[in-house]
């Protein structure tokens, strides 16, 4: 039963609803029960091929769509019949360009206790079907779940409108779909494999990439088990030179983890607005030396809520508390599948519980140093295991690190890719690493150049590090 | 999915006099057993919008794009109990 003492977001309780006519609607988000190989048995929702979309995923109940009268003032009780079952997600097909793969994961079906699927999507390059002989270097896109092409590549020649263009320009240089596939498909395009990944895992649409204690070995199946797959059944060149990442967002973290834990396996990382890679700023929060997520101390007697996205002008549009309360109401002990959660499901510990500690609590923000202390010691600062490492890894990483990132990141994300960029640029062996910032006002999603150049880019360096024999 | 597909499913909410005010209105959801045989056990939530032109669940887009909707987990509910 859902009545006034349920948490709600935005509003804390339907008592805030003021009296009128609305439509409502109920869902059930279906759990399945997992016996963990590291002997937990959890509730949590099996992902359905749908990224963990709660709202969207097949299997789940909803009911119709009611039209009532809300008053705060009357006790009605509206009843709702959860009469439907959400579909089975539609798959698009295979074409000439693009390939579609799912296989079962052996390393994950183990450690869940329940069958795991990893996909790929692979876009082929001009002439792949005829030239059987040849093989091509691999760029792998990280990022959120989708079923649909690397970059966007799509046949629809439904053309932007001049608003369109202008407002996309002002964001970023990133092509409409079919743009990169006019350039992709042209005689003089560097011939290339592109690659995205699904990886949902039950806390989020994607698994971060790597192994960790609540997701287990998600980054041993992709490297194990998905990438050979690919470079089996595709011909890619199977050498660290040939395999460039690129990624924006959460596939901007996980385009530099990759190539930072796996050097030898990866020829070069274009990160693009990447989730923190200094958790000193974990968006604004430095979660190592403040005990609060939701309040800064302005001045003895002046707090201030800390943001967690803001406009391009500076103008915050919702707070780190307001988004604890949105996970909150999606879900109890780190099931909500959205963001907070799945970077505490990551790099950090297993609770009691069997569920991912929470790294603050959502009501009150208190930060848990122990478990931002976790996150530091299992190496998922990137920075941090990076200056801990550099004498390693440095001569390893020379020339191969490329971040970008707007000037006013929506999501403050911007301010540990300077910390990044700080430690970097004085390391020594030299990174020759390189750094590039939307200015100004630049947001979230902003790259200097359309897919299409970044491709050309990506197969400039691969061609200049290919082996000469 | 537009929301237009679905206009024929919006029905007269079942609604009822409760004896004492207390919380305002309440929401009772059912499973029916013709769906579902077994007991479930997940996460319930119930949307409320203003706008029908798609459904309400999917007025949930993200932590700064969102309808109000409230959760709560359910634990083995049986077909036909309310939760």
């Amino acid at each position: 039963m859902i009545d006034g003492t349920t948490l709600g977001y935005p509003v804390s309780s339907l008592k805030e609803i003021p009296a009128g006519d609305y439509y409502v609607q109920g869902l059930l988000n279906v759990y399945s029960e997992f016996h963990r190989a590291d002997g937990h048995t959890l509730w949590l929702h099996d992902d359905q091929w749908e990224g963990q979309q709660f709202n969207k995923a097949p299997g789940n109940l909803v009911s119709a769509v009611h039209k009532v009268h809300l008053d705060p003032t009357r006790p009605d009780t509206i009843r709702l019949e959860l009469a439907r079952v959400l579909p089975p997600i539609e798959l698009p097909p295979d074409t000439k360009w693009v390939k579609h793969i799912k296989i079962q994961s052996k390393l994950l079906t183990a450690w869940w206790g329940r069958p795991i699927y990893l996909g790929a999507t692979v876009l082929l390059p001009r002439g792949y079907d005829a030239d059987t002989g040849r093989r091509y270097p691999t760029v792998y896109q990280q990022g959120h779940f989708t079923l649909n092409p690397p970059f966007g590549f799509s046949t629809d020649s439904s053309p932007e409108t001049p608003e369109e263009r202008a407002a996309r320009l002002a964001r970023s240089a990133r092509e409409p779909g079919f743009e990169f596939y006019r350039a992709w498909s042209a005689p003089n395009f560097p011939r290339l494999i592109a690659v995205t990944f699904q990886h949902p895992t039950p806390y989020f649409d994607d698994s971060y990439a790597v192994n960790s204690a609540n997701n287990g070995p998600s980054g041993d199946a992709l490297l194990q088990e998905l990438i050979p797959y690919l470079e089996e059944h595709f011909r890619m060149i199977r050498e660290p030179w040939a395999r460039g990442l690129t990624g924006g967002s959460t596939g901007g973290w996980e385009a530099l983890a990759l190539q930072v834990y796996h050097p030898d396996f990866f020829g070069g990382t274009w990160v693009l607005y990447p989730d923190p890679v200094d958790f000193r700023n974990y968006e604004i929060p430095d979660i190592y030396s403040d005990t609060n997520a939701f309040v800064h101390q302005v001045a003895e007697w002046m707090t201030a809520d800390v943001p967690a996205e803001r406009e391009v002008t500076g103008q915050p549009r919702i707070s780190i508390r307001q988004e604890s309360q949105f996970e909150a109401v999606l879900g109890s002990r780190a099931r909500s599948g959205e963001q907070f959660a799945i970077w505490e499901a990551t790099y950090g510990p297993v609770a009691s519980d069997g569920y991912p500690a929470e790294l603050w609590d959502l009501t009150t923000g208190t930060i848990d140093r122990r478990v931002a202390e976790y996150f530091r010691a299992h190496d998922y600062d990137l920075h941090d295991y990076l200056e801990r490492n550099w004498a390693r890894l440095g001569p390893e990483l020379r020339g191969q690190i490329h971040v970008f990132t707007g000037d006013m990141d929506t999501f403050y994300l911007n301010l540990a890719v300077y910390r990044l960029e700080e430690f970097l640029t004085r390391a020594r062996p030299p990174a020759q690493a390189e750094f590039a910032y939307g200015r100004p006002m630049k947001p979230h999603g902003w790259q200097p150049w359309t897919n299409a150049e970044l491709m050309r880019i990506m197969a400039r360096h691969m061609e200049r590090r290919r082996p000469r024999r | 999915m537009r929301f237009a597909v679905l206009a024929p499913v919006i029905a007269v909410a079942l609604i009822l006099p409760q004896p004492a005010a207390s919380q305002g209105a309440r929401v009772e959801i059912i499973v029916p057993a013709s769906l579902r045989a077994t007991p479930v056990t997940g996460r319930m939530y119930v949307f409320v919008t203003r706008h029908d032109d798609v459904e309400p669940r999917l007025q949930v887009r993200h932590e700064s794009d969102c309808t109000p909707f409230f959760g709560v987990d359910v634990t083995h509910l049986s077909p036909e109990r309310l939760a």
